[in-house]
């Protein structure tokens, strides 16, 4: 049965060296939670608060029914994945996995049974007998969640678990880690600085930094309606395209006026005092060509990084550089002219003082 | 799904990088290596095959060339003194190494608990470490002296029946030398076996929490395992000092009472000096080296090995 | 036991004194006394009259503090029929520990140097061979080194004495900077080639002040190390110069008359003092110097 986590008005540390303040957040039963962000924002220190490795200043923390603010990490029904994979070096595979069943006094039959199944399901049979040493990364990492498994918790944590990986491995894992999540159906937490690892394997994703989470939300909500200019930088490669500029509000629709000239943004409704704001556009929100019914605006490409199946361009237009993603075999030139379509209608904006977004 | 091996060989590690690119080598650097190469060559080697042929002749009070095979050893192991030293050695050594690495693991323990004032407490057991021997000696010499030390305090607090007096007794003085070799050892075997527990990865610990693994457990499970490398240094360290102990003896009881800490060091010192007999001197030497030769090389052997493991070399 | 899980647990755990935590401490105190009692007995002691020390007190602070004891140990106790104290040991210590830590570090860092940089033909033999000889007892070379020293005319004297310790100091020191060194990139130094830099330009203008925390390990432990010798210092250092434990030694056996056993744990500090005060003030470095010195190869 999946159980919901709730941190309730959450402090971790004191005073000068608070690393997280006030922090509330729920997590549905079942759900996949990742914390994203950049080193030193707190989410591993948050995620290390959920399986009581760290006190709590202040709050609590519920797993299920249970208010485990004050219970043992053992006594909280989880299981921890870590970066290092910190598997007991002198014991092989087998007795890793049952070691923490065998000390707790599982009946001997019931060890088998979990050891089994947790190496099937991560197709460990083959390496049972041997020595983390003798592993490779990738296998470790598998036994580092196997050990998890076996002992039948309802909330996995996992501490950027695929960051001493090559990419390769990491991708592969990335998605057995996935298919684990659809199978067991139990509640997930985890921390990676990595979005590409967010993206595709979150419900949702909490953004923190500074220890504050900035955004709450689906992949697609955080990526097309990031809350603040932190979010539109930190998620996306290459990052938003970033125009300072001024809004016009009116009823019918605003104006947004900037370096690159003035353009209408019809069925946008915006206050009608003028505002100094930060237009932010995703790659894929600028089209090359004329004739898109986009703004439109003269530019020169001066950078081409082809990446295969598609590639960017990086187009100077004024003081700005915009990337645009285009499609795989474009033809254009570095120091060509080339007209861009901004597609302002799906525009984020920011405001320039605080950087929040403005609805 | 196919892993490639975690330990993968860095493609240039610093160490194929400097075999390959061997420099045009300065005079400098060869004239630089000669009073290493001087020392090794005179005095380890050629001193030591002095030695050695010394202990195959006749020799007495002078060195002699006549070649006499092994009788000398014959002479030497023939000598109640010689082989009462060797047997006191081995209960002093047991009981020393053994006492130190416990003791010493002990403290490493304690003071890794993230105790307060850890500084302070580490300051305290490494001191002895840094007094000479013949101090040590001096010191325990007085606190096992019957008429002034702790026995006579706790006899004249009442407690006429306390007895602490091992450098007296023949049955007891060998434990007395090996307690004061204990107090000063314990702290470098603190120090080295500190140094690999701080070694062990953070996460294992944080496991070992989530999985609700007795702290004792820990400890004998996966903790000592690992310290293996940490454990076999200190060992070898405290067998050399054993095998060497002299001056904590010529302190502390002077070999007494009767014979019952001589050792052999001091033997092969009174034999050099005091009786001026070469030939049982060198030999009790020759003795002693091929003895810690046979302690330290597969010790250094084996953690070679482990280095280059750990290095994922093999 | 209480619940783990109560309803109003709120903030951190409520600290408990657990019985494992009670235990440790007192692990802790108790050791701390079995390793600081026999330097406060010797303390105390030496400030108490004879008369105070009969009286099997030994624990007990001394009614009056008597310097007495402490003058009679520094200038005038006898070994022997040598009445000076262990003033005079003591400035043999220093004449002899001085030269031989400067020279043998300076040593240890050039072979160090060479070995690890410049990869000579034939230094791995001599590092497996300096190695190794770190472990040879000193029993081996007695002998043969008397009869070197005596050729030489070094027996018996204060350079005779020096070389020794140098000689003899050469593994470790050797090891802890050839394991420095190690650790310093290989980059740096092709770089300093690159530049023209030749053996002894890069020796002393790069390696040495890089290598600063290793000179003060160094030093620390081969100071440390020949102060409190007392096998080499009783063989070769000869009448005039015996180092300060030969001294105390021959202080302490000497039987004729009472034993003043004040004065004798007077200068017994007295001969522990220096290494004492070099343990204290170092702090980390010594015991930065036990472990890389013990990580061989």
């Amino acid at each position: 049965m999946p159980v919901p986590v709730s941190l309730r008005s959450v402090d971790i540390g004191y005073g000068a060296t608070a690393v997280v303040k006030n922090l509330n957040l729920e997590i549905a039963a079942g759900e996949f939670l990742v914390l994203l962000g950049p080193s030193g924002c707190g989410k591993s220190t948050l995620l290390n608060a959920i399986a009581g490795l760290t006190d709590l200043a202040k709050g609590e923390v519920w797993i299920g029914e249970r208010n485990v603010t004050w219970a043992d990490p053992k006594d909280r029904g989880i299981g921890m994945v870590f970066q290092s994979y910190a598997l007991y070096p002198n014991m092989n595979v087998e007795k890793n996995l049952s070691f923490g069943l065998t000390v707790a006094g599982v009946p001997k039959d019931e060890i088998v049974r979990r050891v089994a199944r947790a190496s099937a399901i991560l197709q460990l049979d083959p390496y049972l007998k041997r020595r983390p040493s003798e592993l490779s990364g990738g296998q470790r990492q598998r036994v580092a969640i196997g050990r998890a498994l076996v002992r039948d918790v309802d909330i996995f944590l996992f501490d950027e678990p695929l960051s001493n990986l090559d990419a390769k491995l990491r991708t592969e894992l990335r998605v057995e880690i996935k298919k684990l999540h659809h199978e067991l159906a139990s509640t997930m937490i985890y921390v990676t600085h990595d979005q590409v690892e967010a993206m595709t394997l979150a419900n949702r994703i909490a953004i923190m930094r500074d220890g504050v989470i900035q955004q709450l939300a689906t992949p697609r909500e955080i990526y097309q309606r990031p809350a603040n200019l932190f979010v539109a930088g930190f998620i996306g490669s290459p990052a938003m395209n970033l125009l300072k500029g001024t809004l016009l509000g009116s009823d019918g629709g605003s104006l947004f006026r900037s370096s690159l000239g003035e353009f209408d943004l019809p069925g946008k409704a915006f206050p009608a005092e003028p505002r100094e704001v930060v237009a932010g556009l995703r790659p894929e929100q600028i089209i090359v060509g004329a004739g898109s019914g986009l703004a439109e605006i003269e530019a020169t490409i001066s950078v081409i990084d082809a990446m295969g199946p598609e590639t960017v361009i990086w187009c100077r237009a004024r003081e700005n550089l915009l990337s645009a993603r285009v499609a795989g075999d474009f033809p254009g030139q570095v120091d060509e002219g080339i007209t861009l379509g901004l597609d302002l209608a799906n525009a984020s904006f920011f405001d320039q003082d605080t950087g929040q977004r403005l609805p | 799904m196919v892993d490639q091996p975690a330990a993968r060989i860095p493609a240039s590690s610093p160490a194929r990088t400097r075999a390959t690119g061997r420099l045009r080598l300065p005079v400098a650097a060869l004239a630089a290596l000669t009073p290493a190469w001087l020392i090794i060559l005179l005095v380890y080697l050629g001193t030591t095959i002095w030695t050695v042929q010394l202990s195959l002749t006749n020799s007495r009070m002078l060195p002699s060339s006549e070649f006499v095979g092994l009788a000398q050893y014959e002479r030497l192991f023939g000598t109640a003194r010689w082989t009462i030293s060797i047997q006191n050695l081995l209960t002093f050594g047991v009981v020393y190494v053994v006492g130190a690495l416990v003791v010493g693991f002990l403290l490493a323990v304690a003071v890794d608990r993230h105790v307060r004032f850890e500084s302070m407490w580490r300051t305290v057991f490494l001191y002895p470490y840094a007094l000479s021997f013949i101090v040590t000696g001096l010191m325990w010499q007085w606190l096992m002296n019957p008429e002034i030390g702790i026995q006579a305090t706790m006899r004249a607090a009442g407690w006429t029946w306390f007895t602490f007096d091992w450098t007296t007794k023949s049955s007891m003085a060998i434990y007395a030398v090996a307690l004061a070799g204990i107090w000063q050892s314990a702290g470098l075997v603190m120090v080295l076996m500190l140094a690999g527990l701080r070694g062990i990865d953070a996460d294992l610990w944080r496991a070992t929490r989530i999985e609700g693994i007795p702290l004792w457990r820990t400890y004998i499970s996966i903790v000592l395992p690992q310290l293996g490398p940490s454990i076999a240094t200190a060992f070898m360290l405290l067998t050399m000092g054993a095998v060497r102990t002299f001056d904590l003896v010529v302190a502390l009881t002077n070999g007494g009472p009767g014979q019952s800490t001589e050792v052999p060091a001091k033997f092969i010192m009174d034999s050099l000096f005091a009786r001026q007999d070469l030939g049982l001197a060198t030999a009790g030497a020759t003795v002693m080296l091929a003895t810690v030769m046979a302690v330290t090389i597969p010790i250094l052997y084996a953690r070679d090995i482990w280095a280059r493991r750990r290095a994922g070399t093999i | 036991m209480r619940d783990p899980f109560p309803q109003s647990a709120n903030g951190p755990r409520p600290d408990k004194v657990t019985p494992a935590r009670l235990g440790l401490y007192a692990f802790l105190v108790i050791a701390a006394l079995f390793f600081l009692l026999p330097a406060y007995v010797m303390l105390v002691t030496s400030f108490k009259s004879m008369e105070e020390i009969r009286s099997a007190q030994i624990f007990s602070l001394p009614h009056l503090f008597d310097w007495s004891a402490w003058i009679k140990a520094w200038s005038s106790a006898c070994a022997g029929v040598n009445c000076t104290g262990v003033s005079a040991g003591f400035w043999n210590s220093v004449k002899i520990t001085i030269p031989a830590t400067v020279l043998s570090v300076l040593l240890g860092a050039v072979t160090g140097y060479a070995l690890s940089f410049w990869r000579p033909p034939g230094g791995k033999i001599l590092f497996a061979a300096i190695t190794i000889g770190g472990f040879i007892p000193l029993q081996i070379f007695l002998f043969p080194m008397v009869r070197a020293t005596a050729m030489l005319g070094l027996y018996n004297s204060l350079a005779g004495i020096v070389l020794v310790h140098v000689v003899f100091g050469l593994p470790l020191t050797t090891l802890l900077f050839r394991n420095y060194y190690a650790s310093i990139p290989v980059e740096l130094f092709k770089a300093a080639r690159v530049d023209g830099a030749g053996f002894w330009r890069i020796f002393v203008s790069l390696m040495l002040p890089l290598s600063l925390p290793m000179l003060i390990v160094a030093g620390l432990m081969q100071m440390t190390g020949i102060w409190n010798d007392f096998l080499l210092g009783l063989v070769f250092a000869g009448r005039d110069n015996l180092p300060m434990t030969v001294q105390l030694n021959n202080i302490v056996t000497t039987t004729t008359g009472q034993r003043e056993y004040n004065v004798h744990m007077a200068a017994t500090v007295l001969t522990a003092l220096v290494p004492l005060v070099a343990y204290f003030v170092s702090g980390r470095w010594f015991v930065r110097g036990i472990t890389a010195g013990s990580v061989k190869g």
